[in-house]
This record gives structure tokens, C-alpha cells and sequence, in this order.
């Protein structure tokens, strides 16, 4: 596949989404609906760091999409990728992102459910060694069919230390707390009341994750 | 009639007292800053018994400054936390002191809220997103629902231990920052470094492990390792700011704490800022690092605001205290 083709089709596409390190379009790859996802130059990074972290990311990314896609994760099919260009073509989904639809919820025990399949689809990614490193609420999507995907693998890595995975619940609950205050406490009982029941070395992970939440994060050392 | 507020700061090895007037007009701001020897890092004793003997000196030189006696002092306020234990109860002590024997309301202070006001008000900005670097934070930040609330931190260490503890493996002295800055100015390699960042937050102790030991591997030149770690943790910094602006609707930046002195960084974040159409701000450096007028600023703020003072003895001190934790309600 050409260059020039991936830069008709984004020309031909339509931005949608504008992130701290990629541009989205929604595309016509090949007769059907697609997302390209283009990691772009920060002007702000030392030259060669930026061409290794884009590089980079976007072959891990792309890596670990095709891995997910052979083991029925919810999450877009990979359907192209090009590191020259660091560009990746996959499935396009429709739905609400979870940010929009639990503020847009008006049954309070739908988070409960929110929390259930949150709970199950972080447990199946961790027993894949995959860990998402940005489990913010922005990087699901709920179908029409109420199904929740995971989506943005672009921090993403292969792992199955529990240390990692403890780390990626932190993060989860830190965002749970700032962007969700009211919501928080409904869905992460849930979600954890299920990861454990699903991951594996859910022991470890869990309690690791309470010593993390326990350690404060006030840091003082030195100057 | 003005009013005039005394602010005192101790929460590391900075002892600083400051008098600001309800104009926001700084009188006075005079510091004494504990210097931990070469090789080691600071030792709360040791730096809080190096206040203590400054604490006479820095008051009457405060005093003296801003041309004001004890008595045209309206209030008192002073950083109550989060710090190293025995340096902030030579802050609470003077305090309390002082509120006694004057009879001065007296105001605690969140010292990281210091920082975050002071750039604040300094260029009277609306709604900044406010990055605050230091050796006891590094924490992005923004106003929600009347607190600042965190939106991106370290996991870790601090950016400012970062560059503390390299200066202090090569052999530079203290405070690292300044010295790593020159150093890696002068490099022109990038040497690839671990690079983490979970979503809005970072890790940096990997980091410096990994360039502690390429450092005794002998291999690269140390001004291309300090370019290197610079590169790579304010990457990281800017990425993640970058990430939380992305989800957030502020319309300015700051970045205020020590190491938001560094050239380098700050030429970053306005890079960075530029492609949002945002303007980034920052103080003068020497209102980066820690001061009295940050302690003062917050102390009028709440003192205008009729805030209810403490008494002296719920004048305590808070070692760790999450800035979220803290209501604002004086704006």
C-alpha cells in the first residue's frame, strides 16, 4: 500500500478526533468505514525521541490490536498498518464514549452493570498481558447494543506483572474520581468485586492496587 | 488603611517570610535556604535546625523590608503542609508564636495551593491549567467545583528528585536542577531513555535508575546523558499536560515550582501551548521556588474573604495533605 493512498483517503476523510498524540479521520479504506489514526510530529520533542516514540508506538499499538483481535477482545480490528507514515487503519465503531454516556445515564443502576462489564473486559485484557495504561473513561465505547469497547491502545504494552496491572486500576480509579465524583464509588465496587473474580493473579494485582491507593501520592525526598 | 499580611513558609530547607499589602504588592520576601552537603540529600533534622537559628533574622529582616512594624500586621499565615515534619514545626511554631503575642488571626496554608494562587493572581488568570514542578510535586492541575483538583501526577518520585538525585549520583551539587540545565545545554545527543507515562500521570524512577547506571557505564558523556534525561522527563510532562488540556476547556497554562525555572521545559510547554492557541505563564524565577509570598497571598486571600482563623492550638501541622482535600472558599 502506497503512501499516497493513505494520504487520499485522509484527505477524502473527516477529522473527528484531535488528541495530545494522534489526529483521527474516519475514512473510506478500501469501500469500508474505517479510522485512521495518524501519530503526527510534536514540535515540542527533541527530533530523534519523537521519531522513535511515534515508531514505536505505532507498531506496539498495532501489535497488540492484532493480538486482541485473535483472542475476541472487544476492541477495533486492526486492518493496516504503515510505519513510515506511523499510520493505522482499523475498524470503525459506532457508539457513545462511556465518558458521554454515563453522564447522559438517568438509572443509577446501570453503573452497576458499567462496573460488571468494566470489571470483565479489564480481566480479560490483563490475562492476555496486555496492559492499557490509560483506562480513562474516554477510552470506552458503548454500542446501540449496550456492549462495551475498549478503545486508544496507544500507551499500551504487554505485560503480566501485576505490578502493571495494579497500576492500570490506579489509573482507572484516579479518573473515576476527578471526571465521575458521584459515579465513582457505584461502579469501581463492582469493578473490582469482578476483576477479582476473573483475573488471574487477581491476589497480587489486587492487593498491590490497595497499597498503591494507601501510599498517598505526596511525595517528598530531597529539594 | 492598608492591610498587610505575613506569610511564613517551611516545608523543606526554605525558611521564608514574606509581607504582602491587600493590593497584592509584595513589601518584603526574604529567604534562607538549608544546603545539604555533596553527597547526601536533605536531612529533615539538619535543615529544620538550620531554620530554626535563621527564624529571629529572616522575621526582623521581613519586617525591616517592608518598612512595617509588628503591629500594622492584619494576619498571619503559614504553610501547614504537606512537608518534612521537623522543618514545617519551625514554620508553626513562629506562627504561633507570633499570634500570641501579637494577637494576630492566624491562616494555614496548603503549600502547593501557594504556588498554584500565586501564579494565579500574579497575571490574574481565569481558568489556567496549572503545572507544578518541584522537588515536592509534579502534579497537573485545574480548577473544578471549588477545589484544584489533580488531573495528571507522579506516581513516583518528583521531576525535581529526578534531577536532584542524577545531579547528586554525578557529583553536582545542590539544588541539581540549574546544573543539569547548563549541563544539557551543552549536549547534542539523544541517548534513548525509559519513557513512561500511564495516561495523564508519570513515573520517573525507572528513569533514573536507567541513566544512573548508562552513567557509570562510562560510555556517553555527561552532557549528553543530562540532555538526554531532560528530553525524556519533560517529554513526559508535556505529553501528559498535553493529554489532560485535551479533555479539559482552560484557557492559559501555567507552570509554576522550582523546576519550572528550567529554559528548557518552559520553551516545551509553549511549543505545546501554541498548537492549542494557549499563552503559557510563569513567574519570575525566583517566585518559583518555595517563598513567603505564596504563604502570604493565600493567608490575605482568606483573610479578605473573613475565612475563619485558626486558633492556635488547632494550628497544627499536615505532613501529607492532599491538595484536593482543600475547599477553597475564598475566591
Amino acid at each position: 500500500m502506497e503512501i499516497s493512498y493513505i494520504n487520499e483517503i485522509m484527505e477524502k476523510g473527516r477529522l473527528i478526533h484531535r488528541g495530545a498524540e494522534a489526529i483521527l479521520y474516519l475514512v473510506d479504506f478500501l469501500g469500508t468505514k474505517a479510522i485512521l489514526k495518524l501519530r503526527t510530529s510534536k514540535k515540542y520533542r527533541n527530533k530523534e525521541l519523537d521519531n522513535l516514540l511515534r515508531r514505536r508506538r505505532t507498531a506496539r499499538e498495532a501489535n497488540i490490536l492484532y493480538h486482541l483481535y485473535k483472542n475476541n477482545f472487544p476492541a477495533p480490528k486492526l486492518y493496516y498498518v504503515n510505519l513510515e507514515r506511523n499510520a493505522i487503519i482499523m475498524e470503525y465503531l459506532e457508539g457513545l464514549v462511556l465518558k458521554e454516556y454515563i453522564n447522559k445515564l438517568e438509572n443509577s443502576d446501570e453503573l452497576y452493570k458499567i462496573g460488571y462489564d468494566i470489571g470483565k473486559l479489564v480481566a480479560h485484557l490483563h490475562n492476555l498481558n496486555v496492559i492499557h495504561n490509560d483506562l480513562a473513561t474516554r477510552n470506552f465505547i458503548v454500542t446501540k447494543e449496550k456492549r462495551i469497547y475498549l478503545i486508544d491502545f496507544g500507551l499500551s504494552m504487554f505485560s503480566h506483572e501485576y505490578k502493571e496491572k495494579a497500576l492500570d486500576i490506579d489509573v482507572f480509579k484516579r479518573v473515576l474520581d476527578v471526571t465521575h465524583p458521584d459515579e465513582c464509588d457505584m461502579i469501581f465496587d463492582t469493578f473490582i468485586q469482578v476483576y477479582t473474580k476473573n483475573a488471574l493473579d487477581s491476589k497480587e494485582t489486587i492487593n498491590f492496587y490497595y497499597k498503591l491507593s494507601k501510599m498517598g501520592r505526596y511525595h517528598i525526598r530531597g529539594g | 488603611m492598608s492591610t498587610y499580611v505575613l506569610g511564613i513558609e517551611s516545608t523543606a530547607h526554605t525558611l521564608g517570610m514574606a509581607i504582602v499589602d491587600e493590593k497584592l504588592n509584595i513589601l518584603s520576601d526574604v529567604r534562607e535556604v538549608y544546603r545539604p552537603s555533596r553527597s547526601l540529600g536533605i536531612d529533615p533534622h539538619d535543615a529544620a535546625e538550620y531554620l530554626s537559628k535563621k527564624a529571629g533574622y529572616v522575621f526582623k529582616e521581613t519586617l525591616k523590608k517592608a518598612s512595617v512594624t509588628v503591629e500594622d500586621i492584619d494576619a498571619i499565615a503559614y504553610s501547614m503542609g504537606p512537608g518534612l515534619g521537623p522543618c514545617l514545626r519551625i514554620g508553626a511554631t513562629i506562627a504561633r508564636l507570633l499570634s500570641c503575642k501579637y494577637n494576630k488571626p492566624l491562616y494555614p496554608v496548603h503549600h502547593a495551593i501557594g504556588h498554584i494562587e500565586l501564579v494565579r493572581l500574579y497575571y490574574n488568570l481565569n481558568n489556567p491549567l496549572v503545572i507544578l514542578v518541584s522537588g515536592g510535586h509534579t502534579l497537573i492541575s485545574s480548577f473544578t467545583n471549588n477545589r484544584w483538583r489533580v488531573y495528571g501526577e507522579t506516581l513516583d518520585i518528583t521531576l525535581g528528585n529526578l534531577l536532584d538525585m542524577f545531579a547528586r549520583e554525578i557529583g553536582l551539587g545542590f539544588p541539581g536542577g540549574p546544573k543539569v540545565e547548563e549541563l544539557a545545554s551543552k549536549g547534542s545527543r539523544y541517548i534513548e531513555l525509559p519513557y513512561t507515562i500511564k495516561g495523564t500521570n508519570l513515573q520517573f524512577s525507572g528513569l533514573l535508575t536507567n541513566v544512573v547506571s548508562l552513567y557509570k557505564k562510562n560510555i556517553y558523556t555527561l552532557k549528553d546523558l543530562a540532555l538526554s534525561l531532560q528530553e525524556t522527563a519533560f517529554s513526559m510532562l508535556v505529553e501528559a499536560s498535553e493529554r489532560a488540556l485535551t479533555q479539559l476547556n482552560n484557557d492559559s497554562i501555567a507552570v509554576t515550582g522550582g523546576v519550572a525555572s528550567n529554559d528548557r521545559l518552559y520553551a516545551m510547554l509553549v511549543e505545546m501551548g501554541e498548537e492549542h492557541g494557549l499563552k503559557v505563564y510563569r513567574l519570575p524565577k525566583r517566585l518559583n521556588s518555595d517563598n513567603g509570598v505564596q504563604i502570604a497571598v493565600v493567608g490575605l486571600k482568606m483573610y479578605l474573604s473573613n475565612v475563619e482563623p485558626v486558633d492556635v492550638e488547632n494550628a497544627i501541622i499536615k505532613q501529607r495533605w492532599r491538595l484536593d482535600e482543600v475547599e477553597v472558599v475564598w475566591r
